[in-house]
C-alpha cells in the first residue's frame, strides 16, 4: 500500500464553528466544505499563526461567495519553515437541500523538501451538514478515502481523514461543538471549543483538542463587517503558538 | 448452487397480511444486541422475540384484556410498566385510546410510540377456541434464507491426500421454516438448518438439513394452561438454574436488569443448542399454577477415551456452536445424551409470587473438563440437579424480586434486586447476585458479568433522570469480583463498570445520544505462561449516535464510536458509519451503510449493529483499520407470487463487504481468506398465507 503522508498540524482555532447554521463562517469549510452552503454573500479571511514562536509558520486564506444556488469556497493554506514546506489549495462546491447540505471539494496538495525537490497529490473531500432542528447541527467529511497518491513518488499517498462534528447553538449568542477527526494511521483526536458573543461585538473562543491535549484560547473583535481574533494555542511540551484570524464580510451578517 | 435451486422449488400458496417493516431489532434493544455480541464475540441465532413482535404487528395484542404475562412477553416493558398499567386498568377500567397510555403512570410518550404498531385497545376479550378448530385459520409463514460468503475460505480448499480438516460441504448457509401460528392459541412449525461448511442430502447429513427442529405449542382452556411437544425453552425463576430465552445483560436500559417472561415458549430459532426436546405442560389451579417438563436429546461433545483408567469414555467439552463441517466436528455430533426434567411451582400472591423451580440432568456420559487451574471448580459427573427459590413482589412504587439457588453439592447462588419508580421523572435499580465459585447450572442465564452464573460477587446500580422534556440521562456502575480463576485470568479478579449516557429527541424524528462507557478489570499478561501475571486492563468507550427521520422515505443515521484500550498493549479503535434507509416506491425498501474503522487489533474492537433480512442479527466486531458497505434490498413480491395465492411475500437481498487495505489475509485457520476484501451476499424469501 506504500507509506502514508500525514498532514502538518493543523490549526485549530479557524473552522470549529463548521458545525453551526449561524455561526458557520468562511473557515468553516476546512473542516466541512458541506458548512460552506450556510454562509450568504461574500466573505472572506485570514489566518496566520506562528507555531510554537519557532521558525515555522502557517497560513490559511479562504474565500466563499455564491454562483446560482451553490456557494463555492475557495481554500489555500501554506505551512512549514526553511527547508520544509507543505501547501494545499482547494475548491468547494456547497449547496443546501434544506435539512442536509453537501459539499464536495477538490485539493491540491504540493510538498517541498529541500535538496529532494517536490512532489504534488489530488485529493478530495465530501461532507454533509445536517440540520436535526434549529439548533442542532451534525456532520461528517469524508478526505481522501481512496488515492490521493503523490505523483512522482506514487508509492506515497495523502492520509484519508474522516471527521464528525456535533454543533448547539444554545442561543444566538452561544455556540458548543465537538469534532472527533480521525487521520490514517494516526490516534483520533476531539476537538472541543465554545464561542461566546457578547453584544454582537465582541468574541470568545475557547476549546482544547485532546490528541496533545492542546487547548486553545481566542478573542476577538467585530466591527461594522470585520472581525478580528487574537489567538493563542498551548503545547505541554512545546509552548504557546500565537495567531491572528481576520475574517472580512460582503454583506453584514444578521 | 444446489441449495439455492432447492430453496427455489419451494413454494406455496395461501393468504393474509400486511407489509410492515418485519423482523427488526427495537431501538432500545440494538444497544443490548451489541452489548450480547461483545460478551459471546459472535450473533445470537435467537430471534424468537422479533418473530414474536412481527405477530403483533399483524395481531395487536389487546392492552385491555392482556394479562401480566403476556405484556412482560413483549419484551419492551419493564416490570414497573407493567404493573402499573395493569394496576391502571383495575383502577380506572379499560383504556379508551393507545394514547391514554401516557397517562398510566411510568409510560412516557417514547415508549408509547415504540410499542403502538405492536398494541390495541379493544373492549372485548378474545375467547379461546376449541383446539381442533385452532388448526384452521391461523397464519402459515414461510421462510427461507441462502447466505454465503463468495470468497473462498482455506476450509473449502481441495485437501492435500489424508487431510481430514477440512469443510465437507459448502459455503452456503440455509435456513428453512416453516410455522403455523392460530392466534398464539396454537403454534407448530418445522425447521432445517444447514451452516456453511455442512454437507446437504450426503455425508453426514444424508437426511438433508444437519439441524431439524419440530415444535407445537397449544395454549390450554381450563387447568391446563399450555402444552408443548418438541422443541421448546424453559426460563425459571431470575436464570440462575434455567433460561433459555434471549435474554440480556448491562446496557443504557438501566431498569432492564429483571428476567422476566414465560417459563416454556416453543422453540422457533435455527440455533442448536438452548432448548430442550420432549414435553412441558403448565397446568394452573386458582392461584397456583405448575409446570413440568421432560426432555431427551443427543448433545455434541469432545468425547475422550482415557486409556489411564481402563478405556473409559467420558466428555472433555459440549459443543454449543453445531457446526457439523470437518471430520472431527462430525465426529463429536450426538456423541452423548441428555435427560433432562423438571418444574416449577408458582403461587401468585397479591402483587407478587413466590414460586419454587428444580431440574435434574443426567448424561449418557459423564463429563469431565480439561485439567486446569481455572476448572478446578467445574462440574464433573453424569448427574447434576439444581433448586431454587424465587420471588417477586410490588409494593407501591417499587418491585422486589429475587432467586435462590443450589446445586446437589449445596454450593449456593443468589440474585436479589429491586426497581423503583422514585419520582415521574426518576427510574432507579439495584441488582446484588452471589455465586459460589463451585455452582454448577447448564442453559443457565442470569444478571451476570460472566457467560455462565457462577464464581462471581457484585452489585449493580442504575439510575434513569428525564430532567427536562425530551432529555434523559442514564448511568448505571456495576462492581464485581471473580473468587476464582476464569479462562485466561490466571487469579481471583475484581472489575468495575460505569456507564453513563444522555439522549436527546428534540422531535419524535430525532434521536441523539452520546454514551461513555468506562471498564476496569484483571486480565492476564499475554505472556504465555502457565500461570500468567495478571494486570489492569481498563476499557474506555465514547459513541455519538445521530439519527433522523427525514421523511416518510427517507432516514439517515451517523456514529463515531472511539475506544480506548490500557491493556494488553495501548490501543485505541474508532469507527464511523453512515447508515441510510429509504422507501423509494411503494413496496421497496432499501437500506445502506457505509462504515470506516481504524483500531489497533483484536482486542480493540468495536461492534455495530447492522440492518439484516428479517429475523436475523448481524452485529460484526471490527478490527483493524478497513471499510464495510452493506445495501440491503427488500421488496414487496406478492403481485409476482399472486399465482400462488400468498397475500404476503418479502423478498430480501442483501449484499455486503469488508475491505482491509493492508491485509493480504483475512481471518485465520480454515475460515482465512487470501485477499483484502471480505463479501457475503443473503437471499431471503417470506411468505405468509
Amino acid at each position: 500500500m506504500g507509506q502514508t503522508i500525514h498532514y502538518a498540524p493543523a490549526p485549530l482555532y479557524p473552522g470549529v464553528t463548521a458545525y453551526g447554521k449561524t455561526s458557520a463562517d468562511v473557515f468553516s469549510a476546512t473542516n466541512n466544505i458541506a458548512a460552506a452552503a450556510s454562509l450568504h454573500g461574500i466573505t472572506a479571511g485570514v489566518y496566520s499563526e506562528r507555531k510554537f514562536l519557532l521558525e515555522w509558520n502557517e497560513y490559511l486564506l479562504a474565500i466563499a461567495f455564491p454562483v446560482a444556488s451553490t456557494q463555492v469556497s475557495i481554500t489555500s493554506t501554506y505551512s512549514g519553515i526553511t527547508g520544509y514546506t507543505e501547501g494545499m489549495a482547494a475548491v468547494g462546491l456547497a449547496k443546501g437541500l434544506g435539512k442536509i447540505d453537501i459539499g464536495i471539494q477538490f485539493i491540491y496538495h504540493i510538498v517541498n523538501v529541500a535538496g529532494y525537490g517536490s512532489d504534488n497529490a489530488i485529493g478530495y473531500s465530501a461532507g454533509l451538514s445536517w440540520h436535526l432542528s434549529d439548533q442542532l447541527c451534525s456532520g461528517f467529511t469524508i478526505t481522501n478515502p481512496v488515492g490521493g497518491k503523490f505523483l512522482k513518488h506514487n508509492d506515497e499517498k495523502l492520509a484519508s481523514v474522516y471527521r464528525f462534528g456535533l454543533g448547539y447553538e444554545a442561543s444566538p449568542t452561544v455556540f458548543a461543538g465537538i469534532e472527533v477527526v480521525q487521520e490514517e494511521g494516526s490516534p483520533f483526536t476531539l476537538v472541543a471549543s465554545v464561542e461566546y458573543n457578547w453584544a454582537k461585538k465582541f468574541f470568545l473562543r475557547a476549546g482544547v483538542e485532546t490528541a496533545i491535549p492542546s487547548p486553545y484560547l481566542g478573542a476577538g473583535v467585530s466591527w461594522k463587517r470585520i472581525r478580528l481574533d487574537v489567538v493563542s494555542t498551548y503545547h505541554p511540551q512545546l509552548g504557546v503558538t500565537p495567531g491572528l484570524l481576520i475574517v472580512f464580510l460582503a454583506k453584514k451578517q444578521e | 448452487m444446489k441449495e439455492l435451486l432447492f430453496l427455489l422449488a419451494f413454494l406455496i400458496c395461501v393468504a393474509r397480511a400486511s407489509c410492515q417493516d418485519e423482523g427488526e431489532a427495537a431501538g432500545g434493544m440494538v444497544q443490548q444486541l451489541e452489548n450480547l455480541a461483545e460478551q459471546q464475540e459472535g450473533e445470537t441465532d435467537d430471534d424468537s422475540q422479533q418473530q414474536q413482535w412481527n405477530y403483533y404487528r399483524h395481531h395487536p395484542l389487546n392492552l385491555n384484556t392482556a394479562g401480566e404475562d403476556e405484556l412482560r412477553a413483549m419484551g419492551l416493558l419493564t416490570e414497573l410498566q407493567v404493573i402499573n398499567l395493569v394496576r391502571y386498568r383495575q383502577l380506572l377500567g379499560n383504556l379508551v385510546s393507545v394514547y391514554e397510555l401516557q397517562a398510566v403512570p411510568g409510560w412516557n410518550i417514547e415508549l408509547v410510540r415504540r410499542i403502538l404498531p405492536l398494541v390495541t385497545v379493544m373492549s372485548n376479550r378474545e375467547s379461546l377456541s376449541g383446539v381442533l378448530r385452532r388448526f384452521r385459520g391461523g397464519d402459515h409463514t414461510l421462510l427461507l434464507r441462502y447466505a454465503r460468503v463468495l470468497q473462498r475460505s482455506s476450509g473449502y480448499q481441495e485437501p492435500d491426500s489424508g487431510q481430514t480438516n477440512y469443510y465437507k460441504g459448502s459455503p452456503a448457509r440455509v435456513l428453512m421454516r416453516y410455522k403455523y401460528n392460530y392466534k398464539n392459541q396454537l403454534q407448530y412449525g418445522v425447521i432445517g438448518d444447514k451452516d456453511a461448511g455442512e454437507q446437504l442430502f450426503k455425508g453426514a447429513q444424508q437426511q438433508g438439513f444437519d439441524f431439524y427442529s419440530l415444535h407445537l405449542f397449544v395454549r390450554g382452556r381450563g387447568h391446563v394452561q399450555s402444552l408443548a411437544l418438541g422443541d421448546y425453552t424453559v426460563s425459571l425463576g431470575q436464570g440462575l438454574i434455567q433460561w433459555q430465552s434471549l435474554a440480556f445483560g448491562k446496557s443504557a436500559l438501566v431498569t432492564a436488569i429483571k428476567r422476566q417472561g414465560p417459563v416454556v415458549r416453543p422453540y422457533t430459532s435455527a440455533g442448536e443448542f438452548n432448548f430442550h426436546r420432549g414435553a412441558a405442560v403448565t397446568v394452573k389451579y386458582n392461584r397456583i399454577s405448575g409446570t413440568f417438563f421432560a426432555s431427551a436429546r443427543q448433545l455434541g461433545g469432545n468425547a475422550v477415551v482415557d486409556t489411564l483408567s481402563g478405556g473409559k469414555t467420558y466428555i472433555s467439552s459440549l459443543q454449543a456452536s453445531g457446526y457439523h463441517r470437518t471430520a472431527s466436528e462430525i465426529a463429536d455430533r450426538n456423541s452423548v445424551r441428555l435427560f433432562a426434567a423438571g418444574g416449577n411451582l408458582q403461587l401468585k400472591i397479591a402483587n407478587g409470587h413466590v414460586g419454587v423451580n428444580s431440574i435434574h440432568y443426567t448424561f449418557s456420559l459423564p463429563l469431565s473438563r480439561q485439567q486446569a487451574l481455572y476448572n478446578l471448580f467445574a462440574f464433573s459427573g453424569k448427574r447434576l440437579s439444581n433448586y431454587s427459590f424465587d420471588w417477586a413482589y410490588t409494593l407501591r412504587n417499587a418491585h422486589v424480586f429475587g432467586e435462590v439457588a443450589v446445586d446437589d453439592q449445596l454450593h449456593a447462588a443468589s440474585v436479589a434486586g429491586v426497581i423503583v419508580s422514585m419520582d415521574a421523572k426518576v427510574d432507579a435499580s439495584v441488582l446484588y447476585r452471589n455465586l459460589s465459585r463451585s455452582f454448577h447450572s447448564l442453559f443457565a442465564n442470569a444478571f451476570t458479568e460472566s457467560a455462565s452464573p457462577a464464581n462471581e460477587r457484585g452489585v449493580f446500580a442504575g439510575i434513569s433522570v428525564r430532567p427536562k422534556p425530551h432529555w434523559q440521562i442514564d448511568a448505571y456502575m456495576d462492581i464485581y469480583r471473580f473468587p476464582w480463576l476464569r479462562y485466561q485470568v490466571d487469579a481471583p479478579a475484581a472489575g468495575v463498570d460505569y456507564l453513563l449516557q444522555a439522549t436527546f429527541t428534540p422531535d419524535r424524528n430525532t434521536v441523539l445520544y452520546s454514551s461513555f462507557r468506562f471498564g476496569s478489570r484483571l486480565g492476564d499478561v499475554p505472556d504465555q505462561q502457565l500461570l500468567s501475571e495478571v494486570e489492569v486492563q481498563t476499557r474506555r468507550r465514547w459513541r455519538i449516535h445521530v439519527s433522523q427521520v427525514m421523511s416518510r422515505r427517507f432516514t439517515l443515521t451517523c456514529r463515531t464510536e472511539m475506544l480506548w484500550l490500557t491493556a494488553p498493549g495501548r490501543q485505541r479503535g474508532w469507527l464511523f458509519l453512515v447508515d441510510a434507509a429509504c422507501k423509494p416506491v411503494r413496496y421497496l425498501a432499501v437500506s445502506g451503510r457505509l462504515q470506516y474503522f481504524e483500531t489497533g487489533g483484536f482486542e480493540s474492537r468495536i461492534y455495530a449493529y447492522e440492518n439484516d433480512v428479517a429475523y436475523s442479527y448481524s452485529v460484526p466486531g471490527f478490527y483493524d483499520k478497513g471499510w464495510r458497505t452493506y445495501i440491503n434490498i427488500r421488496k414487496d413480491v406478492r403481485n409476482f407470487l399472486k399465482i400462488m395465492l400468498a397475500e404476503r411475500a418479502q423478498l430480501w437481498v442483501r449484499f455486503a463487504t469488508t475491505f482491509y487495505p493492508s491485509k493480504k489475509l483475512i481471518g485465520s485457520g480454515l475460515d482465512g481468506i487470501e485477499g483484502s476484501s471480505k463479501s457475503d451476499v443473503r437471499l431471503q424469501l417470506l411468505i405468509g398465507f
